[in-house]
């Protein structure tokens, strides 16, 4: 008989709690293989030294329980407010948030686009699924006009926020967005946010659109889903989930680099106010 | 067995009532500074609004050779009070108090025999004018208080305020019993 | 030993830096801000992290983070910004988080009167998040107490993985004293040690002692949640007994050590017919009171309390239940009486007096007065044939 070769990603992942609580076909463990190949690719073995933080939602379960490291699962939208805490804390950790929609663009935006604007060193992952998946698929910030809902049953009225466009419309130092089906660049995305670009603060939003209340409510299965994202997310075009791509990327100083400076002043005879 | 814990204690306090933009609280936390560094315990406390400048201000300096009891005293030994809306915020507290000596523009008349009128606000600039006048009652405090106030960004100018205030102080204590019996007992918290 | 003039604020911040804070977040906010403003100085000199976060919600979660991290964190705030941090000190209560909060009170609801004295947060404190919890409230009477308590606060806050509020007011945020500080202050330590780094750290066999807090990025991949948690951090959102078991530690993990929490001062006559319970700021004027009683020929005497939360209704008890007439003055409508209440006999009569905003204390007098009003009613109820 052939013995099967485990699966590179079962390294990184507390195998005891697999099954995830994740519904068939969701999108999000394309998201957590992604990410897992992106460490494999980077010579990464074991993930010490790094500290996974996230939220309440579905995509906050991708790191909590399951990511094989220090995982803090925080409370809803506090994700990044805890990330800096921890960062600042301890510069030499390597902190990343995963969270989604309705935990970093709704109830946390605040700690999000401040923690952008300090260029903090985060890594920031946004999964957009759309909606709260988690909860029944109620609206969001990021739920599309006409989508209707739990909480708007005769299609949704409110106007789309475009988060990555937002974020990058303030101090960070590299946006991406991507959508499920673009795996390749997704993965490479985070590669150069955890090498090349591995200061301040690194926002990548993946559109991968809840398969129980999006794709389902569109009448189509996963994989139709995956296939039509392919044609639509074409890199560098801008698609009804907004531009697809790498809309900055930057080296500024991350706000640890303009702390420890400010440290200097400090201590090196400015008096002070 | 009871523990005889009703001892005397000596605690003086002198408080400045004015308004916002005077610098009451910086005239009382000076003198409080002084009071400490000749070895005295002392609390200062104040009472003001959230704006910087207009709103009513009131704050005082408890002082003993013990460590402060109660830093809330129904009433004080001495007031200078500055203008009217300081008054008004502490009415009581004030009116209550052992002696009163009010700015003669700025703050309405009381018809009471412990309130000295007199000219404050346009001797000088006002808290340090104060300071001057109650640095008289307990001149052992005068040279620390001196070296508080040349620390200050306009020092000259507080200085000759000061002086002004110890001035009218002098000329009031030799006035007024009332202000002497104060100022005795406030000078015994640093003598000996 | 040194000796300063200081105000409570600036108390509180020497204090923490004393016990080894290096991790400070915040939000301004009056009558706390100069805590802020000592650290912002202070801080970044002494190899600690400053940063004045977005919001309350930002601070209290990032010195959640920090602490978790291993480092001695802190955050100071007042009424409103209280409010936006039970969210996260409930969250530090489910994750064990070592970390220490001061609310200096001022008048509220609402944004209320925000430079004057209050005593109203006393039961938002002890219960102002969701769920079964238990934290542990202190409140200092002067700024030497300020600087004593907020010491005192980092060693149980980290000797029991539990976050401490300390409840100062704007009378002892502001107010300056005299304050004498030891030249070299013991930092508090952790109430685990790295032997103990490979034991279970979110369970322990003795509630009374905490789980360690390994540290993190070295290895031992701790899974934190403030979901229900089994001892290794697992969630179980499902099992009565995995939440019984964890709310039931973490409640026992405080009250099994109240010997060492609750802290207290007695000042009077033995077995006083007069008693006043006191805490915070008005029990300076009470403690005037007391005399003032003696000297006019009453047994009378004060209880300060400097531990608010968790009460220890025993030690309430044996000091409420020689009395005839127990006074409880408090600058808010009525919060630290109730307890007095739950303690107190038929045949004490228990009297409040309850004044707020304006910035105004209780003074010594308006005990005095009414105490004596008390007792003559007293008196004369129990001559009544």
């Amino acid at each position: 008989m052939r013995r099967l070769r485990k699966h590179f990603s079962r390294k990184y992942l507390r195998e005891e709690v697999l099954p995830t609580p994740f519904c068939p076909g969701c999108f999000n463990g394309v998201v957590m293989n992604v990410m897992f190949k992106a460490f494999e690719e980077l010579g990464v073995e074991r993930l010490k030294g790094y500290v996974f933080v996230s939220g309440i939602g579905c995509s906050s379960w991708i790191p909590s329980p399951h990511i094989k490291a220090d995982t803090i699962h925080t409370l809803h939208g506090r994700a990044v407010a805890v990330a800096t805490g921890v960062k600042l804390a301890k510069p030499n950790l390597n902190v990343i948030v995963i969270g989604g929609d309705g935990d970093l663009a709704a109830i946390g935006f605040n700690h999000l686009v401040h923690a952008a604007r300090r260029n903090m060193d985060l890594l920031v992952i946004l999964v957009n699924n759309l909606v709260y998946g988690m909860t029944r698929g109620q609206a969001s910030p990021t739920t599309p006009e006409g989508m209707r809902t739990v909480t708007t049953p005769y299609g949704a009225y409110e106007p789309v926020m475009d988060v990555a466009e937002l974020i990058a419309r303030t101090n960070a130092n590299y946006v991406a967005r991507w959508c499920v089906a673009n795996f390749n660049q997704l993965k490479n995305s985070i590669k150069e946010a955890l090498s090349k670009h591995s200061k301040g603060f690194r926002f990548i939003e993946v559109i991968a659109p809840c398969i129980t209340y999006v794709v389902r409510y569109e009448g189509k299965t996963p994989g139709q889903k995956i296939k039509e994202l392919m044609k639509v997310c074409r890199p560098n075009t801008e698609t009804p989930y907004g531009r697809i791509g790498i809309l900055k990327a930057e080296d500024k100083p991350g706000y640890l680099d303009r702390y420890f400076e400010y440290v200097k002043r400090a201590t090196e005879g400015d008096k002070g106010e | 067995m009871s523990k005889n814990t009703h001892t005397q204690i000596q605690e003086h306090t002198i408080a400045i009532a004015g308004r916002g933009g005077q610098g009451v609280v910086l005239a009382t936390t000076l003198l409080a500074r002084a009071a400490f560094k000749k070895g005295l315990y002392v609390a200062q406390l104040q009472s003001y609004g959230a704006e910087v400048r207009g709103g009513a201000v009131v704050a005082y300096v408890v002082l003993s050779k013990q460590p402060i009891e109660n830093p809330y005293p129904e009433n004080y030994d001495l007031v200078i009070a500055l203008h009217e809306a300081g008054v008004a915020r502490r009415r009581n507290e004030i009116l209550s108090s052992k002696a009163i000596i009010a700015d003669e523009d700025l703050v309405k008349p009381i018809p009471k025999d412990n309130v000295i009128r007199v000219k404050i606000v346009r001797s000088g600039t006002p808290n340090m004018v104060a300071l001057g006048i109650i640095t008289t009652f307990i001149p052992a405090i005068t040279e620390e208080l001196r070296k508080e106030i040349s620390k200050l960004w306009n020092a000259e100018e507080n200085l000759r305020s000061f002086d002004t205030g110890i001035r009218i102080g002098v000329e009031l204590l030799g006035k007024h019993t009332k202000l002497r019996d104060i100022a005795e007992n406030l000078t015994k918290l640093v003598s000996s | 030993m040194r000796v300063e003039f200081l105000s409570g604020n600036e108390a509180v911040a020497k204090a923490a830096l004393d016990a080894g804070l290096k991790f400070y977040a915040g939000y301004p906010i009056t009558p706390s801000s100069e805590i802020m403003h000592y650290l912002a100085r202070e801080l970044p000199k002494k190899g600690g992290m400053f940063i004045q976060s977005e919001d309350e919600l930002a601070a209290i979660n990032m010195v959640v983070g920090a602490a978790l991290a291993g480092v001695k964190s802190m955050t100071a705030t007042s009424g409103p910004g209280f409010s936006l941090m039970q969210e996260g000190l409930g969250y530090a209560v489910m994750v064990e988080a070592p970390i220490v909060i001061v609310n200096v009170m001022r008048a509220g609801p609402g944004t209320g009167q925000a430079t004057k004295a209050a005593q109203g947060d006393v039961m938002q404190a002890r219960w102002g998040r969701h769920g079964d919890q238990v934290v542990v409230v202190l409140a200092p009477s002067s700024p030497q107490e300020a600087y004593d308590l907020t010491v005192k606060a980092f060693e149980i806050a980290w000797g029991l993985r539990v976050p401490v509020v300390v409840l100062s007011d704007e009378f002892v945020g502001h107010g300056r004293e005299v304050v004498e500080m030891p030249d070299k202050v013991k930092e508090p330590e952790p109430g685990w040690g790295p032997e103990d780094y490979s034991k279970p750290p979110f369970g322990s066999d003795d509630p009374r002692k905490p789980p360690p807090l390994p540290p993190l990025g070295e290895g031992y991949d701790l899974l934190i949640t403030g979901s229900t948690h089994d001892e290794w951090g697992y969630r179980d959102v499902h099992s009565f007994e995995t939440h019984f078991k964890l709310v039931k530690r973490l409640k026992e993990k405080v009250l099994g050590n109240i010997e060492k929490i609750f802290m207290y001062e007695y000042f009077g006559d033995d077995e006083a017919d007069i008693l006043i319970v006191a805490y915070g700021s008005m029990s300076r004027p009470a403690r005037t009171a007391v005399r003032r009683l003696q000297a006019a020929g009453f047994s009378a005497g004060l209880l300060k309390l400097k531990t608010l939360w968790p009460m220890n209704y025993d030690v309430l008890r044996s000091y409420v239940k020689d009395a005839r007439v127990v006074i409880v003055p408090e600058l808010n409508l009525g919060q630290v009486v109730y307890d007095v209440r739950i303690v107190a006999g038929n045949d004490t009569v228990v009297v409040p007096i309850n004044k707020v905003g304006g910035g105004v204390p209780i003074y010594a007098c308006e005990i005095v007065e009414k105490a004596q009003k008390v007792w003559g009613e007293a008196l004369e109820e129990a001559l009544q044939p």
